[in-house]
């Protein structure tokens, strides 16, 4: 009798069967499930931001991450005229990840980082509508919002880059990474964070290219 | 009998190639482009747009104010079949209509990108020879 043929005859065993099957069950339910809740997320139920603790900082540890909610921001429609006209270019930034003011004082500037964007002014109106709505101060039961503009103070910076709790969470990672050919600048989020164009930014998702 | 059938499958093989060729040769344009293609020829007064000069307006590096050197192939890439990336790292699909269909069909999104793209490039707007020239030459890829 070979191996397989023993295993086979140890397996059926009805007893050793169930046996089998209550462990599975149990290491699903003990494992998998948690593990879930951090991985995967999209079909589970998410608390409201009133089930959270408030004032924690993000990267305090894994401890400090334990029993925290999946934060995300509200994804952008691709057909919308922000989507369209923003997102050709360059990494579509959700409004949440600046203040009012800051999108105000941006949408104002001719000089778009080096580019002339040459918008139609209804379209214009209607991107810093938008912005304005979903602003970082219009949306702070967003974990990452209210921190964004609690690190602001007076500060109104019209570069992302630029927001110092932002600075912060990726003071650590070396300066040479973002050089690469396959992030190119801070600003291209995308390149790391992998569901970034989703609106997730959990540090679990993040992912840094050669 | 035997290659009777032989004889059937080589010529229909032919007959689609030739078809193939024919039509893929060059990209035809929808009437909407086609108007606008009229337009530019009209301002620009030639009978005819050259994709040679396409082919050479697309790959020539001019000095920026800024001190770089720029192209339509910066962005682009010198393969305009290939997808291409922006100075922040979005990537561009392909700007070739064979290798992306939905290039040059909508004449408003094509005049935004020619004022835009044109003025990022050469800090002015493009001719109308120039924008001629320059589709002529992305529909015989």
């Amino acid at each position: 009798m070979d191996a397989f043929q023993t295993e086979w005859r140890f397996l059926m065993n009805k007893k050793r069967l169930i046996y089998a099957f209550s462990m599975m069950f149990v290491l699903l339910v003990a494992v998998v499930f948690p593990l879930s809740r951090y991985v995967g997320a999209e079909g589970w139920e998410r608390e409201g931001y009133e089930g959270r603790e408030h004032g924690r900082e993000m990267g305090e540890g894994r401890e400090g991450r334990e029993g925290r909610e999946n934060e995300r921001f509200n994804p952008v429609s691709k057909d919308s005229v922000y989507s369209q006209e923003c997102g050709s270019c360059h990494f579509l930034y959700f409004p949440g990840l600046l203040p009012e003011s800051s999108w105000v004082k941006l949408m104002s500037q001719t000089d778009h980082f080096g580019e002339e964007l040459g918008l139609e002014p209804a379209l214009q109106t209607e991107i810093l509508d938008y912005l304005k709505a979903n602003s970082a101060d219009k949306n702070r039961s967003n974990e990452w919002s209210s921190k964004i503009v609690r690190s602001l103070g007076v500060l109104t910076p019209v570069r992302i880059t630029e927001v110092p709790y932002i600075t912060r969470k990726h003071g650590k990672i070396r300066r040479d990474i973002f050089e690469r050919e396959s992030v190119g600048t801070l600003s291209n989020c995308g390149a790391c964070h992998k569901t970034g164009a989703q609106g997730d930014f959990e540090e679990d998702n993040v992912k840094i290219p050669r | 009998m035997k290659y009777r059938v032989h004889a059937i499958i080589v010529i229909f093989a032919a007959v689609f190639f030739v078809f193939a060729a024919l039509s893929g040769a060059a990209t035809a344009l929808n009437p909407a482009m086609r108007t606008l293609m009229d337009g530019y020829k009209k301002s620009a007064k030639v009978a005819a747009f050259s994709p040679d000069a396409g082919r050479r307006f697309f790959s020539e590096k001019r000095a920026h104010s800024s001190g770089e050197s720029r192209s339509c192939s910066t962005c682009h890439t010198e393969n305009p079949a290939a997808k291409g990336k922006t100075p922040v790292g979005k990537v561009i699909e392909p700007i070739s209509p064979a290798a992306n269909n939905k290039r040059f069909t909508d004449p408003k999104k094509v005049e935004k990108w020619f004022r835009r793209n044109c003025k990022w490039v050469l800090e002015r707007e493009c001719t109308a020879e120039e924008k001629g020239n320059y589709i002529a030459f992305m529909t015989s890829l």
